[in-house]
């Protein structure tokens, strides 16, 4: 074989070269992209399927110095259909632009829809979608999902704020956040189980309370309100901070507890095959608030030891009440109690988790509460 | 060329080969394929006991090599059952690594068209992969053992803190109870996890290329030992995270486990594609290793040295890896596979271990 002349091959790789220069095969340009961060699903007034999808704007972030009218950094489109994938193919008759799930934040069910279908159909699409991610965040609307989606602020974008709220947990008030992945065990496993319920007040968005999810039909069924999820925190022991009632007559005045850890350790027995169930909390803490009119002093113990006894008994009050709720009003287990026999009877739960739910709402279960008080803050004593 | 007797590896490059040889495509579903049948959260101490039988199986291969040091399978196996039965089980091992390189190929372009190139053909795709490894190939065994040790501590290193980012997610709660139904789902599921370690028979062939032939026992110790640590590691992550209930549901149980969560702070958030890249080194190594073993295997039964065998295997591999339509049937290729490979590396060398005993006697007797 003659050899090549090094100019004819290198020009000639040189050509082949050229053809690397358009960059990546499939690339999209990002101005090309409808970013969407947040769905919305509603039922329509057709008894059809609304969805309304939150795109980023991201021209819009940061450009306050503007003089000109403030845009907002995002837009919502919403359109009807059966189920979420003609809607979104709906949406691009109105809007140019791929729509992009890579960065999806939250799903918003609105509570008619939720009431009606079950939520691992409702939210298939984002379970299957192959951008959307396992960490995105599902939440229960009170009223219609879509106007969640708004906001009135300027440079807030109303699914991104919703989710950083609900990361947070700061409160033992609002629910620990649930990914779709752990909802996804949980729908397959017929486990009862809670979303975060959200509602709108004078415009803005608020997490108030929680939508109970029935495992065997995997609907919604009701509601728990701010107080029964601060049971369902003590009883999970979930919790990260927030603060409880430590006083019990009116005339003692305000007196907070602030949490700073929380445990619980829920015990099945089973005797002779009757199940019970022994909860033990226990959570340590500070005296955040302390009005004290009657002017005892934090430096002796035996304050301390009086306000530990109250909070104990508002957090027996708090949790006695969730369960009585689960039990007699709902008929679910959402505390996690189901799971804790599975693992220590396994053979038990396999002749109980058909019916568990039903099941459970006449087992007994006692609970054990004890708060530990590490310190007041800066104020040991007042003077009258 | 490749069966070149001066081309020698060290013991420790051997045990690169049967890692690397072992990690494959197989991990990315691995959670699903071992839970599937158990149904229990046990599957990991399925890997576990699995691993040892397995680790055992490749100890008898080792002595069964140690008889004919300057063999290869492809040789010693004609001695052990005459020339023509012996080139038929050698046919037979050659169209396995065939069939096993075309299913690489193939799992590579659908995880890669899934979720990083999305809009790519999958010949695009397919070819630099087929290209790159026949020029590896004709570099011999060496060169092979080479990009193995660079491979390796990147690989693993990746997927082992991927893997414990995640930590956060861990529910001890999902693994347990541990042995709640007892043993017998365990014992179900220990074909299936066996599966996952196929590869460990590569001692066959590259044991004629090493350097030192005795005391070499460390060598498939360590070699099936670090994928049952990795194994382990990523089903006890993997199942604990998700729960068996959403384990067996998901195509890739894995990949999913790493879309499931974003680290905020570090240089990157999300780690899906960089492990997904990475990971493609992995199963890169594992499509080499099967087209190196059968291209030796052609030169060795036809005696010849010639590179025609190695580019008339590339259509060959192509084709074969377009023979699935659909993802369900690339499962079942990777299920017919492995059971397959299991029968055939877990009978065939005790077998011929035995026979090779038999001999030795008669010939002492005479």
């Amino acid at each position: 074989m003659k050899k090549c002349k090094p100019i004819l091959r290198n020009s000639f790789v040189s050509i082949l070269l050229l053809f690397l220069l358009p960059g990546c095969w499939s690339s999209k340009s990002i101005e090309d992209l409808n970013i969407a961060v947040g769905t919305a699903v509603d039922k329509s007034k057709d008894g059809k399927i609304r969805s309304t999808l939150q795109y980023v704007i991201p021209n819009a972030i940061g450009n306050s110095n503007n003089k000109l009218p403030q845009q907002k950094p995002y837009i919502n489109v919403s359109a009807t259909g059966n189920s979420l994938e003609p809607i979104g193919w709906e949406t691009t008759l109105r809007r140019e632009g791929f729509i992009s799930g890579a960065h999806e934040k939250a799903v918003i069910i609105g509570q008619n829809l939720a009431r009606e279908e079950p939520i691992r159909e409702i939210t298939d699409l984002f379970f299957r979608d192959i951008d959307i991610r396992g960490s995105t965040l599902v939440f229960i609307s009170k009223g219609a999902a879509a106007r969640t989606l708004e906001s009135k602020e300027p440079e807030v974008i109303p699914a991104i704020r919703l989710v950083e709220i609900a990361e947070q947990e700061l409160t033992t008030k609002a629910l620990r956040h649930i990914s779709l992945m752990k909802i996804w065990g949980k729908s397959n496993s017929q486990t009862s189980f809670l979303l975060q319920l959200i509602d709108i007040k004078k415009g803005e968005i608020e997490l108030d309370g929680a939508a109970v999810i029935k495992g065997r039909t995997n609907k919604m069924i009701g509601i728990l309100n701010k107080e029964e999820i601060e049971g369902i925190n003590w009883i999970t022991g979930e919790g990260k901070s927030g603060a409880v009632k430590a006083y019990q007559k009116e005339s003692d005045k305000p007196t907070y507890y602030q949490i700073q850890s929380m445990k619980s350790k829920i015990k099945p027995h089973v005797i002779g095959g009757r199940i019970s169930f022994d909860v033990k909390i226990e959570s340590e803490g500070r005296v955040a608030e302390y009005w004290n009119p009657h002017f005892k002093p934090a430096f002796k113990d035996k304050t301390i030891k009086q306000i530990e006894n109250a909070t104990e008994k508002e957090v027996r009050r708090l949790v006695v009440n969730t369960t009585q709720k689960m039990q007699k009003e709902l008929g679910v287990d959402v505390g996690g109690f189901g799971n804790q026999l599975r693992i220590k009877y396994p053979n038990v739960w396999k002749s109980v988790k058909g019916n568990w739910d039903e099941k459970f709402s006449e087992l007994p279960i006692s609970y054990d509460v004890s708060i530990t008080i590490k310190d007041y803050g800066m104020i040991g004593s007042k003077k009258n | 060329m490749t069966s070149s007797p001066l081309d020698r590896i060290t013991s420790h490059q051997a045990v690169m080969f049967i890692t690397n040889f072992i990690f494959g495509a197989g991990i990315l579903t691995l959670p699903r394929t071992t839970t599937e049948k158990i149904k229990t959260p046990d599957s990991w101490i399925a890997i576990i006991v699995s691993g040892v039988i397995i680790t055992l199986v490749a100890i008898i291969i080792l002595k069964l090599c140690q008889r004919y040091p300057n063999e290869t399978f492809y040789q010693f196996n004609q001695k052990l059952l005459g020339k023509w039965v012996g080139s038929l089980l050698s046919l037979t091992v050659i169209c396995y690594y065939i069939a096993l390189s075309a299913y690489e190929v193939r799992t590579m372009a659908e995880t890669t068209r899934l979720f990083l190139l999305q809009g790519t053909p999958t010949w695009a795709i397919m070819m630099p992969f087929l290209w790159i490894g026949l020029y590896l190939v004709q570099g011999g065994v060496n060169a092979i053992a080479r990009l193995l040790e660079i491979i390796f501590p990147i690989t693993v290193l990746f997927l082992l803190m991927v893997m414990f980012l995640g930590i956060e997610l861990f529910e001890v709660d999902n693994l347990r109870p541990v042995l709640g139904s007892g043993v017998k789902p365990v014992l179900k599921g220990l074909t299936t996890s066996s599966l996952s370690f196929a590869g460990f028979e590569i001692l066959l062939f590259i044991y004629m290329f090493m350097k030192e032939k005795t005391k070499v026992t460390k060598v498939p110790l360590l070699g099936v030992g670090i994928p049952f640590i990795f194994y382990t590691i990523t089903v006890v992550i993997v199942v604990g995270t998700m729960s068996v209930d959403a384990v067996v549901t998901q195509t890739w149980p894995v990949l999913t486990f790493i879309r499931s969560f974003e680290i905020k702070g570090l240089l990157f958030e999300r780690f899906d594609s960089l492990i997904l890249v990475i990971w493609i080194m992995q199963i890169f190594s594992t499509y080499v290793i099967a087209l190196f073993i059968a291209t030796l295997g052609l030169n060795q039964i036809f005696s010849k040295n010639s590179s025609a065998f190695i580019y008339s295997l590339m259509p060959l591999i192509y084709l074969v890896s377009m023979i699935p339509k659909n993802i369900n049937e690339v499962f079942k290729m990777s299920d017919v596979i492995g059971n397959f490979a299991l029968y055939l590396f877990f009978i065939m060398p005790m077998f011929l271990f035995v026979i090779s005993k038999v001999k030795e006697r008669k010939y002492e007797k005479m």
